[in-house]
């Protein structure tokens, strides 16, 4: 310890006087030593070290070498001429408010809206996902046979269990595998009962994610695979914290899940909601479906995510190889008949699957748009530095003439801008502040869209805090955000100080001097050159931000025009979980038909049925579907399905094409009928009508085979965007479901039609919660979220630009009419009558407008193509969008000419020509 | 070298002053602990010998290695002529300004 002190001591000394200090200092530990004891000296030694370190700056600066002292004089010479240019520079801004107040503002704005920008991207994309080794972490998806060779859905299936079983028999490429999955839970016991998200995983799950509980443990592999043994579950801290208190002693306590008594084992460590995002409580796949173990019948139950961790030696190329080889033999092992439809399996680490492809391009032509606000804002800024520039140059000259280096005049130029930009950006990052504050309100967490990493300032437990769902509240301006926006003010600083230094260099003060004595009447020096070509430009980008945006709003307005295949107006949705033990499939349904017994008697209710799976909600499964009655054909053809009751598809409207829908006849003792949509008739049946046809079905019961008895229209299940594809409905009185989705059409209020039917479902079970209150409306809203969010985002910023640009103009204009005072003046002593001057100012204009559209028009057809993607139903170089948002530039940049043109049509000859 | 000394010094210059020949960084320090009763680390001392050093009124010399000190040098400080000068300038400084008011001084 003694020896580690005096290192330390030695250590920050500098070396002049090291030996002699270390020297020092063990004398008077001797001494200390001898006088009170050895420990009395320890504790003096680090005392002392403490306050070494402390002195040490000051014992360097005093030692430094006498050569560096002159250095740094000089230096601080060049630091004080500096400190004189800033506050040359502070105070010329004070002179101007005016000026530096739309200068500060314009950059603002600019920089405010990038930094928010960036820190959105930033929390979706770019930080690095939390878990350990999270580099070799993949989801690992079935690829399903396309139903025909024509159709495009998405062919990417989530795993059964018996076909992981298989898997992760056959893999040598990954260390670990694991299946979850989201489910919601009713929490009762201590208190009101609750839902609560969670996740149904099998026991790696927390060691591929590298995840420890914080207290207790996981799941044992027994636990997760083998049916029948007691429940147990893990809690997540927040649940923990929130319900619990944080008591420790949850830990071996019992809590009821889904009615059942559940034993906690675990609690998970803080900021971990599981790869969902959003799971407060797990449990072991076996304990809450212990049907899905099954070999025999959940062969084809898909219901899982596989994550899997790749070996270290094992690249991902080869994990991918292998998988191809993998899927055909897991499918090879199905014991159902199979003609060789060809499954495969695929993967994607996880990093890329955090966001798809068309959210990381939305977000990146977010990004870019704002980065062409910023961009327009810095010319605007330089025509006003230019413009201020052109006031300066006798002073300019001045200091010239009396010495001051070409240098020097640059570097007062580059200071002013730099201290313009960097009170730009602190504004700006308050402006990025209240954008973000404002993105939480308009964007609550209960929608929240991406996934992402941890929110920030969120302390990182290794290998906790999982892949979050990150809302808009989540996103705050980190490190990395803070330094694109310091990279973003020297940008802005250069870009802007670029020009008027270049001018300013070339500046003759002789001649500035001798016309100044003149006052140059006419054109003089103020040749509007380089600052016309500016306002062209600034009218080329703020086409191309115009034209994105118009394009943006004309997807959304052809996707809001788009059939669902349902009447969403004046129809309320609502969850309800009958999962509990008691209800049995015949007392759950006994409870569907009461309640929808009861809903119709209320007032103002016009019909009401179950469902499954909501319209554009996405939620829906797919599963095999076989043509029984075509002997031979053994095919399976992949295939949406949903349930449904009596009343669902009045309820919502969906036409029946043929044949009937499902009635109270269909009684489980009756026997087994579907319905199949529009698309699976085409598709399967090819023109024929399929209605007394047989068919079995993957899931609920039906793969023995049922019989179709009518055709309904197409529903779009997953996206408003994509196809509707195939989809069969079986009837939720023959095919029992847990969760099922109630749906009312009402004349009535939101508020009203929720709390009546609170009412009745309280009075037939009062520990049952409704969940995912939602008008139909409201979800289809959701479903264009990112349309729409991306029209609303382009079109603000849109709409600044078009701000800005005319302030630009603006500006070019008036600066022009006031160089020209005088030739105005002389023209109109002279007769010239105001059509002339009018046509004189205005013809200006026109060229640097015609020229900025013309150069605008052609960039927007090269840059919307990054838009393509995401554009619905429109091409990128739509002529009328492109025509429209043209007209609308051309016009305001002509109406900014508007108080120009006045004040140039006002000039009296005598006052223009006194003036001289 | 007309600069005035600052306090701290003017305490280690006395104590150079006070030390003669055996003046070095260990015996500086326990001086101005002792008699001005204050708490200081050994590089504050280094840090004013270094500045006093830099104007001119101390010199440094170092010592022989010693065993007791692990084979290290000391390295002794001589008061310089301009030093002394300084000193003196300050302790008259101080002197007159406290002449006269030695009694209410002491009983403050």
């Amino acid at each position: 310890m003694k020896r580690l002190g005096l290192w330390i001591i030695s250590r920050v000394t500098p070396a002049a006087d090291r030996e002699s200090v270390a020297g020092d200092t063990l004398e008077r530990y001797d001494e200390i030593a001898a006088a009170n004891g050895a420990g009395r000296a320890r504790r003096w030694l680090w005392r002392e070290a403490g306050r070494v370190v402390w002195g040490a700056p000051a014992h360097w600066l005093a030692a430094r070498p006498a050569r560096w002292r002159q250095v740094r004089r000089s230096r601080s010479s060049a630091m004080s001429s500096i400190w004189q240019d800033v506050r040359y520079a502070a105070r010329w801004f004070r002179r101007a408010p005016g000026f530096t107040a739309i200068a500060v503002t314009t950059l603002a704005l600019g920089i405010g809206a990038n930094t928010a920008m960036f820190a959105v991207v930033n929390a979706v994309m770019l930080k690095p996902l939390p878990f350990a080794d999270a580099d070799r972490l993949m989801l690992v998806h079935l690829l399903a046979p396309r139903p025909t060779p024509d159709h495009q859905g998405p062919a990417e299936v989530v795993w059964s269990y018996p076909k992981y079983e298989t898997f992760t028999e056959l893999q040598r490429e990954f260390e670990e595998s694991a299946l979850f999955t989201g489910r919601e839970f009713s929490l009762s016991g201590d208190g009101d009962p609750e839902r609560v998200p969670g996740e149904v995983i099998t026991a790696s799950y927390l060691s591929v994610l590298g995840v420890r509980p914080v207290l207790g443990r996981g799941f044992t592999a027994e636990e997760a695979t083998r049916p029948g043994l007691p429940p147990v579950a893990m809690l997540g801290h927040g649940l923990w914290t929130r319900r619990y208190g944080g008591d420790p002693n949850v830990v071996g306590r019992t809590i009821r899940l889904a009615g059942v008594a559940h034993t906690v084992v675990g609690i998970l460590p803080r900021g971990f909601h599981g790869l969902g995002g959003n799971a407060d409580v797990w449990t072991p796949l076996a304990v809450s479906e212990p049907d899905m173990v099954d070999r025999e019948h959940a062969w084809d139950s898909h219901s899982y995510t596989l994550v899997a961790k790749r070996r270290g030696d094992v690249s991902a190329d080869q994990a991918l190889a292998a998988l191809a080889v993998y899927g055909p033999r897991i499918d090879a092992t199905s014991r159902k008949e199979s003609n060789g439809s060809s499954w495969s399996a695929t993967a994607r680490s996880l990093q890329n699957s955090r966001i798809d492809a068309d959210l990381r391009r939305l977000s990146l032509v977010v990004l870019g748009a704002v980065g062409f606000v910023l961009l327009i804002a810095c010319v605007n800024l330089t025509n006003l530095l230019i413009a201020r520039s052109l006031t300066r140059r006798r002073e300019v000259a001045i200091r010239m003439a009396l010495g001051a280096g070409r240098w020097r005049i640059a570097r007062q130029l580059g200071v002013e801008s730099l201290l313009l930009a960097a009170t730009g950006a602190l504004a700006g990052l308050v402006v990025a502040v209240g954008l973000l504050h404002i993105a939480s309100i308009v964007l609550p967490d209960s929608s929240v869209f991406f996934r992402a990493s941890i929110a920030p300032g969120t302390p990182r437990i290794p290998g906790a805090a999982g892949l979050t769902r990150i809302g808009a509240t989540m996103i705050g301006l980190d490190g990395l955000t803070l330094v694109f926006t310091a990279g973003l003010t020297i940008f802005t600083a250069v870009a802007v100080s670029l020009l008027p230094s270049l001018q300013t260099s070339v500046l003759r003060p002789f001649l500035v001097l001798k016309a100044a004595a003149a006052t140059a009447s006419g054109r003089g020096h103020g040749g509007l050159g380089p600052r016309a070509i500016l306002v062209g430009a600034e009218i080329a980008l703020a086409l191309v931000l115009l034209a994105s945006a118009g394009l943006m709003i004309k997807s959304a307005m052809r996707l809001y025009d788009r059939p669902i295949g349902v009447d969403p107006a004046n129809v309320l949705t609502a969850q309800i979980s009958l999962g509990e033990r008691r209800y049995t499939p015949e007392v759950a349904l006994a409870f569907q038909d009461e309640l929808l017994r009861r809903l119709r008697r209320v007032a103002g209710v016009e019909s009401a049925g179950w469902g499954f799976c909501a319209p554009v909600g996405g939620g829906c499964n797919r599963t095999g579907l076989w043509l029984r009655d075509r002997p031979g054909d053994g095919q399976q053809r992949l295939t949406g399905v949903t349930w449904a009751s009596p009343g669902f598809f009045e309820t919502m409207r969906i036409p029946l094409i043929a044949g009937r829908f499902f009635t109270d006849d269909d009684r489980r003792d009756r026997p087994k009928v579907v319905l199949v949509n529009e698309t699976a008739a085409r598709m399967y049946w090819l023109g024929e009508s399929p209605v007394g046809r047989r068919i079995g079905v993957g899931q609920g019961g039906f793969s023995d085979g049922a019989e179709v008895v009518g055709i309904v229209g197409d529903v779009r299940y997953s996206t408003i965007e994509g196809d509707p594809g195939p989809f069969v409905y079986l009837p939720l009185s023959q095919s029992h479901r847990a969760g099922v989705l109630l749906v009312v059409r009402s004349q009535l209020g939101t508020g009203a039609l929720v709390s009546a039917i609170s009412r009745e479902v309280r009075d037939l079970d009062p520990n049952l919660p409704l969940t995912t209150i939602k008008t139909m409306s409201d979800r289809v809203g959701d479903a264009m979220w990112r349309t729409r969010v991306a029209s609303w985002l382009l079109s603000g910023f849109g709409a600044l630009a078009l701000l800005l640009t005319a302030i630009g103009v603006f500006g070019v204009m008036a600066q022009l009419v006031a160089q020209r005072t005088a030739e105005i003046g002389i023209r109109m002593a002279l007769g010239a009558r105001r059509r002339d001057v009018v046509g004189l100012v205005l013809g200006r204009a026109v060229v640097v407008t015609g020229a900025g559209l013309a150069a605008g028009l052609a960039a927007s057809v090269a840059v919307t193509r990054a838009l393509a993607t995401l554009l619905y139903e429109v091409t990128p170089t739509d002529p009328l969008t492109l025509g429209t948002v043209a007209l609308v530039l051309g016009i305001v940049s002509l109406a900014a000419c508007y108080v120009p043109v006045r004040r140039a049509i006002r000039v009296e000859a005598v006052t223009a020509l006194r003036s001289e | 070298m007309s600069s005035t000394l600052g306090e701290f010094e003017q305490l280690v210059l006395l104590a150079v002053l006070r030390l003669g020949a055996n003046a070095y960084g260990a015996t500086i320090r326990r001086e101005i602990e002792t008699r001005a009763n204050r708490e200081l680390s050994i590089s504050a001392v280094y840090t004013t010998l270094q500045r006093l050093e830099q104007k001119g009124l101390v010199r440094s010399r170092m010592g022989e290695p010693l065993p007791e000190r692990g084979g290290r040098r000391r390295k002794y400080i001589d008061l310089l002529p301009a030093g002394a000068q300084a000193l003196k300038l300050a302790y008259r400084a101080f002197a007159g300004m406290a002449a006269g008011v030695e009694q209410r001084l002491r009983a403050l």
